[in-house]
């Protein structure tokens, strides 16, 4: 399960952003769910309408 | 991520993050979610809208500098360069070891171990290139919390709550929250340093009759 031990490299994967997806595939099945997916970063959603930030 | 510990999906996302988001079998968790975001789901955002077609992404963007401060003064801080209460409480804890080791496991992925202020914020911008650009359009928004409700109810195509926008997990609030989270760790951590102190203090006049 944990693949990443204690080395720094075998946490170290390619470029996250544009990681292939053609495995999943064999799951996509027009699912009609929507989800509201946050593709932002951690800590940019969390400051509010009128302070300055976190 | 405060989802990812109070429900235990630990092993879900260290298991995704090996696998690179590769083979995984998405809707044992999302079937029961009806929105995600911060990480470690934002890493994998692609995955999930090939899964759900129909979904809608939120950009959300800040300031980068006011990010990279933020990201400093508490994930990189509590889980990079961890407290002696939080190191206690992960030697002492299997949950808050595994908890720690996939929250590391994101950060080593996402920023390949530099968390320096022009590695990080890099990544940050071309994390927000990369969205808007294979985004398909109509699906995405671009969202600055300080814009407040109207751009994110039009978008989502929901009226505006009749409440002040939230102001919820800043700065000041995670870090106490952390303290308060790793009280436990600091107590058995000074209560061990204090006995041992006083431990060698009584052999010491016992046996060296020094005092």
């Amino acid at each position: 399960m944990n693949c990443g031990t204690t080395t720094t490299s075998t946490f170290i994967s390619t470029n996250s952003d544009n990681h292939q997806t053609d495995e999943n595939t064999s799951q996509i099945k027009n699912n009609e769910k929507t989800l509201i997916l946050g593709a932002g970063f951690a800590r940019t959603g969390t400051t509010s309408l009128n302070k300055e930030g976190s | 991520m405060l989802e990812v510990k109070k429900n235990d999906l630990v092993d879900f996302w260290e298991d995704t993050l090996c696998k690179d988001g590769k083979g995984v079998n998405w809707e044992i968790i999302f079937d029961k979610y009806s929105a995600t975001t911060d990480h470690p789901a934002c890493m994998f955002w692609q995955d999930l809208l090939k899964l759900y077609p129909t979904s809608k992404v939120i950009l959300t963007t800040r300031e980068p500098d006011k990010w990279y401060k933020s990201m400093a003064d508490t994930i990189i801080a509590s889980t990079i360069y961890p407290s002696i209460g939080q190191w206690v409480n992960n030697k002492i804890f299997n949950f808050e070891r595994r908890f720690q080791h996939m929250a590391k496991h994101i950060l080593i992925r996402q920023f390949e171990d530099n968390y320096t202020r022009d590695n990080m914020v890099k990544v940050f911008n071309n994390h927000i290139k990369s969205v808007k650009a294979l985004c398909p359009k109509e699906k995405l928004i671009k969202f600055e919390v300080k814009e407040g409700w109207k751009p994110l109810c039009d978008f989502l195509g929901k009226p505006i709550p009749d409440c002040e926008f939230p102001y919820e997990n800043n700065t000041k609030e995670m870090k106490n929250r952390l303290n308060r989270h790793n009280y436990l760790g600091n107590i058995i951590f000074y209560s061990v340093i204090s006995f041992s102190i006083c431990g060698l203090a009584w052999l010491a006049k016992k046996f060296l009759s020094i005092f």
